[in-house]
């Protein structure tokens, strides 16, 4: 059983093998993933996704060289020892101030198609700057 | 290493009417490419000359290396080929299939072969012709597969399957591709789904090559252009123009490669692989340069 | 690849199969039944003797074979079903698309095409094989009465019926490689075989050999004709030219002998070129040179079609 579970958004205009890898960082940063937990095997990745096994190891390539996981021959890919320690120990505040943001823009006349709008927009920007 | 498929100048000719047309592509090994274009654009033309059942009526086709026609008794234990609509024999059972293909191949794999068929839960002693067409086309593939091939060739493999078919087919080709040095060529007219499954395009339109290449180097190379119209000449200077409407004061350009130097007047858009691969389509049949009077 | 030509063309060799049980229960016990009247009716002992007891002894025997004779003169369609069904198959495969599964596997095509073509070549022989040997065995009796050499009976033994099973197959594949219509193609195929064989049948065979003519007076003893394949005869005069007057002549030479039974005087049919008979034929003993003969030009065309439908195949089908 897999310790992650990768999902696609199709629409977001993120390529594939960026968005695992934007969930691998995620899943490390929140704690989800630790040190030497085993990420899925490329051929679970391929299967639950229906997607190209090149993109799966593009994505592990990529990982790797930012130094967060580590492929062990013949075993898979393992999330490096010196991958840092989550940013936020209590994903609790993260959405604490969320909710105090959403409120801000309400206040200031936002609708929901406006809100979702503007963090998608904000996430590609961030996701370029990133990559 | 030889390429898996190579092509210069490939064309087949039935009668006056070319079918295939100055071709010329190279499909790297190990990966999964797409052959995308519309119906009659020389997608199974194509794939049918690189196994061996039609011959070129121009230029070369090389598929691992080997000449299809010439070096058949080479090259055919060493590809898999899955035909449109899937034609197997109609009266045979599922079990008296497998047993034709470990007849007519030396690289059989019977296990790996009853092995996929018990995973997909077919009938063993059912009749080709009453199975689904899903499943049709789960034994036409685990038949190819059982050759263990180093290339995979598909001819429309999904346009004739339920959505839920098409998702478990591409599935099972994907799950064999992570497993080793499998090379897979697929043909399809329709778009959606490739960007995920494919790493390599090849864009056919009446019969000719309009692009091929790596789905990634394509991506990065393709822009929607959008800025003030009297400067649409100027851009068009420095970059390959595929598609070009015009409003009264603005342009949309969607354009090839180029430099980077842009004029803030102008936005850039990146492209979802659809939106090039229909650029490219209308290229072929005539409509270049559309222009939208306003 | 054996195996798979076999279960590709199950179906048609398990018709042949039933086809010829069915008629090995007709014709066995018609068998026995003919050599028990055969040696009834001493008919062994006539064929070296015209005697009006042996004529009636022979007569006898034939009537005793009954209709079924004439029935089984059909029988010399069934070589060309048996041909004309067993390139059924390989057309089945063509218009299906199966063809493109078959010659995408490991095995080249001419691999394929040959074993397909070898099984379904050496099975249509091999049921006109059974089909010669069992009505040549029924036929016995009836071979030594009264020859073999007639139309209807000399295409139903020796080697031609095998050469006419091939000539069959060959037909059907040759037209159906190149319309790819299975149905239509063996209708067409069957047809053109059944108008080969009427042509061969009715006017080619009789001038394989120019044949011999035989005149004897009327009241003179038959010549030794039996088992020859007459092709015609009538009365004529002594240098054998066919007598051309009408029925009236013949009239005007009976007279009556008393109790309204006319007699025929030879003398006044001499006069009017009517004194002997006169038979065109051919002679018992070229009946192998004959069969020899028919067997190549149905072999050979055989040969010839089967060629193109192979070469169709390898060259010209995708």
């Amino acid at each position: 059983m897999s310790l992650i579970e990768f999902h696609l958004d199709s629409r977001s205009g993120v390529p594939t093998y960026l968005q695992l890898v934007q969930q691998v960082r995620h899943a490390v940063q929140l704690g989800i993933l630790k040190p030497g937990d085993q990420l899925p095997t490329v051929k679970e990745v391929v299967t639950a996704l229906t997607i190209n096994p090149n993109t799966v190891l593009k994505a592990y390539g990529a990982l790797e060289a930012e130094g967060l996981v580590e492929g062990r021959r013949g075993q898979g890919t393992f999330v490096a020892s010196g991958a840092p320690a989550p940013v936020v120990d209590d994903p609790g505040a993260i959405r604490a101030a969320l909710r105090r943001w959403l409120e801000r823009a309400r206040a200031a006349g936002f609708g929901d198609d406006a809100i979702a709008a503007l963090v998608a927009e904000e996430l590609r920007d961030e996701s370029r700057r990133v990559a | 290493m030889t390429p898996a498929l190579e092509t210069h100048g490939l064309g087949r000719r039935y009668g006056s009417k070319w079918a295939l047309r100055d071709c010329t592509l190279e499909i790297p090994r190990g990966s999964v490419t797409a052959l995308v274009g519309p119906n009659g654009a020389g997608k199974t033309t194509l794939l049918r000359l690189a196994v061996g059942l039609a011959r070129p009526s121009a230029g070369t086709v090389r598929v691992l290396g080997l000449e299809p026609r010439a070096d058949a008794a080479e090259l055919l234990p060493r590809i898999g080929f899955v035909a449109q609509e899937h034609p197997l024999f109609g009266s045979f059972t599922v079990a008296e299939m497998l047993r034709t293909g470990s007849k007519l191949n030396p690289t059989w794999d019977d296990e790996a072969a009853r092995r996929r068929i018990a995973e997909l839960d077919l009938p063993l002693d059912q009749k080709v012709k009453s199975l689904s067409g899903g499943q049709r086309a789960q034994v036409a593939l685990t038949l190819a597969l059982a050759k263990r091939p180093e290339l995979l060739l598909l001819d429309e493999p999904v346009a004739s399957l339920d959505p839920l078919a098409r998702l478990e087919f591409l599935q099972s080709v994907l799950e064999v591709v992570s497993d080793g040095e499998l090379t897979v060529v697929l043909s399809s007219h329709i778009v959606a789904d490739l960007e995920r499954v494919c790493d390599h395009l090849v864009i056919l339109s009446v019969g000719r090559t309009q692009l091929a290449g790596s789905i990634e180097e394509i991506l990065a190379s393709h822009r929607l252009l959008t800025g003030p119209r009297d400067e649409a000449a100027d851009v068009a200077r420095t970059h390959e123009v595929l598609r070009e409407s015009h409003v009264e004061r603005q342009t949309t350009l969607l354009v090839r490669g180029g430099a980077h130097v842009y004029d803030s007047r102008w936005t850039v858009h990146e492209l979802g692989l659809e939106e090039i691969v229909l650029a490219y389509l209308g290229q072929g049949s005539g409509r270049r340069r559309e222009t939208v009077a306003s | 690849m054996t195996w798979l030509s076999w279960r590709e063309q199950r179906t048609e060799t398990l018709l042949a199969l039933g086809l010829l049980a069915l008629l090995a229960a007709l014709l066995v016990p018609v068998g026995l039944h003919l050599e028990t009247l055969y040696r009834q009716d001493n008919v062994a002992a006539c064929l070296t003797q015209a005697t009006e007891a042996c004529h009636q002894a022979m007569g006898n025997f034939g009537n005793g074979a009954g209709a079924l004779r004439s029935v089984l003169t059909w029988l010399t369609l069934l070589p060309g079903l048996l041909g004309a069904a067993l390139a059924a198959p390989i057309i089945l495969d063509l218009e299906s698309g199966a063809s493109v599964f078959a010659w995408t596997q490991g095995v080249t095509r001419t691999r394929w095409l040959a074993t397909r073509l070898g099984v379904a070549l050496l099975t249509s022989l091999a049921a006109a094989g059974a089909l010669t040997l069992l009505v040549t065995w029924y036929r016995r009796p009836l071979d030594s009465a009264f020859g073999r050499f007639d139309n209807g009976v000399f295409d139903l033994e020796g080697t031609v019926p095998l050469a006419y099973a091939a000539f069959a197959l060959g037909l059907g594949l040759a037209v159906g490689v190149v319309w790819r219509r299975t149905a239509l193609s063996l209708i067409v195929g069957f047809l053109a075989y059944v108008g080969s064989r009427v042509f061969v049948d009715s006017w080619l065979r009789e001038r394989y050999e120019a044949p011999l003519g035989a005149t004897w007076g009327i009241r003179q003893p038959e010549p030794a004709l039996r088992g020859a394949w007459i092709l015609s005869s009538g009365p004529s005069d002594k240098a054998g030219h066919p007598f051309t007057g009408g029925f009236q002549v013949i009239e005007s030479c009976a007279r009556g002998v008393g109790g309204g039974i006319k007699s025929v005087d030879p003398a006044c049919l001499a006069r009017h070129g009517a004194g002997f008979n006169h038979a065109i034929y051919q002679p018992a003993s070229r009946f192998w040179l004959f069969q020899g003969i028919e067997t190549a030009l149905f072999g050979g065309l055989a040969i010839v079609l089967i060629g193109f439908a192979a070469w169709w195949l390898l060259s010209r089908v995708e």
